[in-house]
């Protein structure tokens, strides 16, 4: 694509030169007037970075004559940003007063412009550091799960992806490093992410629509995992860690490390995470007569990848490359034809299904700054990403999805102009999906997006107003959409359904080209009313175009136990018993979200508090709507691919997606169909700290999400109302804390969903550090469902086969230096 | 000028952009269609069926697709047909060849299985099976709703005993040689009815002139042999016909019908005498039955009779039986809610059964011209597994009509380029 050559003549571009001559000292210090030592003094728009000493003072590079911005991080302390004009003599004796935070203030990476969990208009929460390291899971949705307004769409351990404010999938944007995890994971929940935790330096979570930074994939949330596999430091360190967990024999090893030489800095990391089938304290399968206290079956995983990295650090920046490389082997739990989900009988094995993933990731990742002309700041990321998961059952490759994609995003940030920070980014993205085999449920399809997006800030004494708009081209081109003869029996007949009627089957074939231009705007508040306390309030409209899953599928996809119909189709008016489905000739409309959020925060002193208020109405929401009918799922008979069959059951079935057969046999499947909707979430996150004595921290955290369809009813698998306490104690050596977590029951269901039981969960943990030559130690000791619950999860595709697992027993240790 | 390259750029892609924002289009090409060759032709699992016609003057018998109204497979068999009779799942014809010892056995290619929670349904090409019998005279079949009992009658002549081999549909797949027998020391016009792994079948005494039997017993399986294991008191003078249904079985003598009744493995037996209305040598000679039907139905020459075996009466059913007809068909519809009875006049009579009664229903004249009717043929009547339906083979016009036996109207006419002698319905009963 001509796109990508002129992309390329930018980053040409960019490269330009200029002069640093003068320094910057003075000192930091808290609201007491005492000096902070160890926080990190940086120069917005350089890689000028300090570490302040023991009295608090530092010294800094900066350009002459220019108005510069210095930004202040101190671990417990809430950010701080300030303005000062240097000379051309230089400047000595700034001081700057940090006030002190029990909120985690890290800044999220991701954005052009400085953003933490206090400055933003909207919600942000980061993990990173020591409690990245205590929540890490195997799946990125059980990593986050802990984070207020974010749950885990459970896939027994394998898969689990995060939900933000109820809303996954393609809604919610995996990306690394900022570039789009290019994996198939939005596609399935079966379909594992292509990212680890073990290895990350922080993940953050942007709740609600960050499609101006993302693009139309961020309706509802993004997640970033950041590591430093392209390093901007010329230090050096390394951190590493071991666990083993009791519940599924869990064993973890990561390591990260990143030094320099001359001006070239190098980064490595590597990791390898094996677990078995996890243990529970009930049973599988609801219903199941098979004795409690087994194992989930195909919950095993072994996992394990690296990547490198370099960067060449310039005065005023730094281009680097980095080379990742991920394999994984998981189980696919649930996946059964007759009733076999569970761990068989002694003597009898489980039939083995696992998916057998590889990436390999390309990323380039540079930022250069300049003191002169318009620009003050180039960033440029560009990824290729090479991934590929087969689902293997019996031995044989079922199904292989592919995905190949390209990734490019510049930001330009122009100098401060009459007080506005901001720039321009252009996104380009392109991939290749593939899907090929029995299980194929969406044809091959090309995605690309071009994108221009706009961010503007300005302050205005205590409030800051922050504005950006997008706008985007989507095309979709799928050369091979399938329409195969889909019949639907009236069932006049009851118990019997036959094959196609007579003669060849004939599958109509379509060449769909779609493009969309979704736009999005943006407008957010914060108002510091009061030193320690800000109130901030942002809309935003926002674009989707349809994922290519939702327009083009057709055929039955395992993952989620249906058969799904994109809305490229429509049920046939005509009721012919051979064609339940036809060609859907009607537009395909963009979903479009308009959100509101409010967030109050006081975020200094003993207690602080973090409320959130959102409300989002989202039109043409394309979800699975489900059409009572069922079809072969064309697996067990060894029938050709195409040969499906579709009729109404004179039963209900109870439960979403999931259908039980007496029928050993012979596999069907519920038919779900992509139809837009309009519907409206709306729901709270509230989080409160209160450090009652210096040691002796109390967390309170409160979640709860409403989705409706505007004409009535419910989306299926929404996050019920959940509570979660924590009690934390910090000593020298030892810290240790006690979390529980309350769910609620979901009674707001889908009409075919069943209401699962609420439950608690208790989690605990103890760490003890020490040091051993240069390297800070920690040994630590995890227990996770201490009470053994047996928990189901309600978001799950899964919950009806696999609980949550048993209680578990970790012991781990990390080091860093 | 690269800087001016870097601000037309964006301005050039979004002035590109902004054109048409907000815009979803979808353009559609359709692509010719990707054909799959269907692996079973043809196919047409419920369908109308299959018929199988066999032909009066060769050992030719022909399967018809009934959807299609077409021939699809046409074998030739050992010798002419007297016979043909369908497997108790209606999958196979029996090709009964009385005069030449034999049972040949073919498949009309549609069946289903009971998958569980549904049946599954096939449909293949019709086969010859291999599968065959050999004895003496085999002349009655009698099926229940698994198994199928075939007398053969033995031979006076060459003094060969009569004998009866029972057989499943599965049998007749698997070719299987060693079925259960009973072996008679004399022969005999007999019948058996098969009740689980026994048989009620009919006793001669050697000694009599009479090919008739005259006396029923409940034969029991020991090793793959049937032996005597109870004999009913009352007798039945000139045996002829017979018939079960659920709790019983009836066998037509000279003075009445001989009710066997089964409670569990006890069977006791009664007489039904004739009713008033059977006077002279006329005696009834066919008994048929239903398993959904309570009552049997008894032919006398052109009287009929619902028998109730239950309360051991016989009453005359007044069927308005055309000025000189004679009666050459006959049978309860799929689910018993109807008796057709198919006369030497051409018409089909449909009499309604509710259960208690037989009423009426009205009749369908199929077929016209029978004074040519060759020797030794009639109008030959077989019931679909379908309720509303039923065929019927015409010697003279060489012709099968289709009846619709709700509206009584003939639906349509296969013509034929031979003389039908027999014909049996073949497929998946709805």
């Amino acid at each position: 694509m001509h796109y990508r050559n002129k992309i390329a003549m930018l980053v040409a571009a960019a490269f330009s030169q200029q002069l640093w001559a003068q320094s910057v000292s003075g000192v930091v210090l808290d609201s007491k007037g005492q000096p902070i030592a160890g926080a990190e003094v940086s120069l917005a728009g350089s890689q000028a970075r300090v570490k302040t000493d023991a009295a608090g003072t530092f010294l800094l590079a900066a350009p002459a004559g220019q108005l510069a911005e210095l930004h202040v991080e101190a671990a417990e302390f809430a950010h701080r940003n300030q303005h000062v004009q240097v000379p051309a003599a230089g400047l000595t004796n700034v001081e700057l007063r940090l006030l002190p935070t029990l909120l985690e203030v890290i800044d999220v990476k991701a954005s052009p412009l400085h953003a933490s969990a206090t400055e933003s208009a909207l919600p942000i929460s980061v993990l990173s550091g020591e409690q990245l390291k205590m929540q890490q899971a195997s799946t990125l949705g059980d990593t986050l799960k802990n984070q207020v307004g974010v749950h885990s769409n459970f896939y027994g351990s394998v898969a689990s992806s995060p939900i933000i404010r109820g809303l996954d999938g393609p809604r919610v944007l995996i990306t690394q490093n900022g570039l789009d995890a290019g994996d198939a994971s939005r596609v399935g929940p079966d379909h594992s992410v292509a990212s680890e935790a073990g290895t990350a330096e922080q993940i953050e979570v942007l709740r609600g629509p960050a499609t101006l930074f993302y693009g139309s994939g961020a309706i509802g949330g993004v997640v970033n995992v950041v590591d430093e596999r392209v390093p901007t430091r010329r230090d050096t360190r390394a951190n590493w860690q071991l666990e083993r967990q009791s519940v599924n024999n869990e064993k973890l090893a990561a390591a990260a490390g990143q030094t320099s030489v001359g001006d070239v800095a190098l980064y490595a990391d590597a990791f390898w995470r094996e677990q078995d089938n996890y243990k529970i304290p009930g049973v599988a399968e609801i219903g199941s007569d098979e004795p409690k206290g087994g194992r989930v079956a195909n919950t095993d995983a072994t996992a394990r990848g690296g990547s490198f990295g370099a960067s060449y650090l310039l005065d005023n920046g730094f281009v680097g490359i980095s080379m990742g490389k991920l394999d994984r082997q998981y189980g696919i739990p649930g996946h059964s034809h007759g009733g076999h989900a569970h761990e068989a009988e002694a003597g009898e094995a489980a039939e083995r299904v696992f998916a057998d993933l590889e990436q390999d990731r390309v990323q380039l990742n540079s930022q250069l700054n300049f003191t002169g002309g318009l620009l003050s700041q180039l960033n440029v990321k560009a990824g290729y990403t090479d991934y590929q998961h087969a689902e293997i059952e019996a031995g044989a490759v079922g199904t292989t999805f592919k995905n190949r994609s390209e990734e490019t995003r510049l930001e330009l940030l122009h100098r401060e102009w009459l007080d506005w920070r901001g720039g321009l980014s252009l996104h380009y993205k392109h991939s290749d999906f593939a899907a090929v085999g029995a299980e194929a449920f969406t044809p091959p399809s090309t995605q690309e997006m071009l994108a221009l997006g706009w961010m503007e800030e300005r302050h205005f004494g205590p409030l800051l107003w922050q504005v950006g708009a997008r706008t985007e081209r989507v095309t979709i081109k799928a050369d091979q959409v399938l329409l195969p003869q889909l019949g639907a029996h009236e069932d006049d007949v009851s118990k019997v359904h036959g094959h196609a009627e007579g003669g060849d089957s004939v599958i109509r074939t379509f060449a769909v080209d779609h493009t969309f231009k979704p736009y999005s705007l943006s407008s957010g508040l914060v108002w510091e009313y009061q030193d320690g306390y800000n109130t901030a309030l942002s809309f935003s409209h926002s674009g989707r175009a349809p994922a290519a899953s939702e327009l083009l599928s057709f055929g039955p996809h395992i993952g989620t136990n249906a058969y799904e119909i994109g809305a490229l189709f429509r049920l046939n008016p005509a009721q012919d018993a051979q064609q339940a489905f036809v060609l859907n000739t009607a537009p395909i409309e963009m979903e479009v979200s308009n959100n509101l959020d409010l967030t109050w925060r006081k975020f200094s002193g003993d207690v602080a508090l973090v409320l959130n208020a959102f409300y989002n109405q989202i039109d043409n929401y394309y979800y699975q709507q489900d059409t009572g009918l069922f079809a072969e799922s064309g697996h067990d008979h060894g029938h050709e691919e195409h040969d499906h069959e579709a009729h109404d059951h004179a039963h209900d079935h109870d439960h979403d997606h999931d259908h039980d057969h007496g029928d050993e046999h012979f596999s069907e499947l519920p038919v779900y169909w992509f139809n837009p909707a309009d519907v409206t979430l709306h729901g709270f996150e509230a989080q409160l700290i209160w450090q009652f004595a210096s040691e002796w921290r109390f967390t309170q955290q409160a979640d709860f999400v409403r989705a409706r369809l505007d004409a009535g009813g419910d989306l299926p698998r929404t996050p019920p109302l959940r509570l979660q306490s924590a009690l934390s104690w910090q000593g020298e050596a030892l810290s240790a804390e006690l979390r529980f977590s309350h769910y609620s029951q979901q009674k707001h269901t889908e009409n075919f969903e069943g209401s699962l039981p609420g439950y608690n969960l208790l989690d605990a943990n103890v760490s003890y550090y020490f040091d051993l030559g240069d390297q800070q130690l920690a040994v630590y000791l995890k227990g996770q469902n201490l009470t053994d619950e047996d928990a189901r999860v309600h978001t799950s595709f899964l919950k009806d086969k696999a609980p949550l697992p048993g209680r578990s027993l970790g012991l781990g240790i990390r080091g860093e230096f | 000028m690269y800087s001016l390259k870097m601000k037309l750029l964006p301005l050039a892609i979004a002035s590109a952009l902004l054109v048409g924002c907000g815009d979803a289009t979808t353009n559609i090409v359709e692509k010719e269609p990707i054909v799959i060759k269907d692996p079973h032709p043809p196919v047409a699992p419920i369908g109308k069926g299959r018929l199988l016609v066999s032909d009066k003057s060769s050992a030719v018998v022909s399967v018809y697709d009934l959807d299609r109204s077409e021939l699809i497979e046409q074998f030739q068999l050992i010798n002419t047909p007297d016979a043909v009779y369908p497997s108790p799942g209606q999958r196979y014809a029996l090709v009964v060849q009385r005069a030449t010892d034999r049972v040949q056995v073919v498949d009309g290619g549609q069946w289903q299985e009971d998958h569980g929670d549904h049946l599954h349904p096939y449909a293949e090409k019709p086969k010859l099976m291999s599968f065959q019998l050999n004895g003496s005279r085999p002349t009655h079949v009698q099926s229940n709703t698994s198994t199928t009992a075939v007398f053969m009658d033995g031979d006076a002549a060459s003094k060969t005993p009569a004998a009866v081999v029972t057989l499943t549909e599965a049998n007749i797949g698997a070719d299987k040689k060693d079925l259960p027998l009973l072996q008679y020391d004399t022969h005999m016009h007999g019948a058996a009815q098969p009740r689980g792994t026994q048989l009620i079948s009919t006793i001669r005494d050697a000694a009599s002139s009479d090919i008739l039997p005259d006396k029923v017993g409940v034969y029991s399986q020991t090793a793959g042999k049937f032996s005597l294991s109870q004999t009913f008191t009352p007798t039945c003078p000139r045996l002829h016909g017979s018939a079960q249904n659920k709790g019983f079985v009836g066998f037509g003598c000279t003075d009445g019908v001989l009710v066997i009744a089964q409670s569990g493995s006890t069977y006791s037996a009664s007489k039904i005498a004739n009713s008033a209305d059977i006077t002279g040598t006329s005696r009834i000679g066919t008994v048929e039955g239903h398993d959904d039907a309570a009552h049997f139905v008894g032919l006398a020459g052109a009287l009929v009779f619902a028998i109730d075996p239950q309360n051991k009466t016989m009453s005359k059913i007044d069927w308005q039986a055309p000025t000189g007809a004679g009666i050459v068909g006959y049978g309860f519809t799929a689910k018993a809610k109807h008796f057709v009875l198919l006369d030497n006049q051409g018409y089909l009579t449909v009499l309604n059964y509710s259960g208690s009664a037989f009423t009426l229903a009205g009749k369908v004249q199929v077929a016209t011209g029978l004074s040519a009717m060759p020797a030794g043929s009639s109008l030959q009547l077989t019931l679909a597994g379908s309720e509303y339906r039923a065929y019927v083979s015409n010697p003279v016009n060489k012709a099968v009509v289709a009846v619709d036996l709700a509206k009584l109207q003939v639906t349509s006419t296969l013509q034929l380029n031979y003389t039908p002698h027999k014909l049996t319905w073949l497929g998946i009963a709805q």
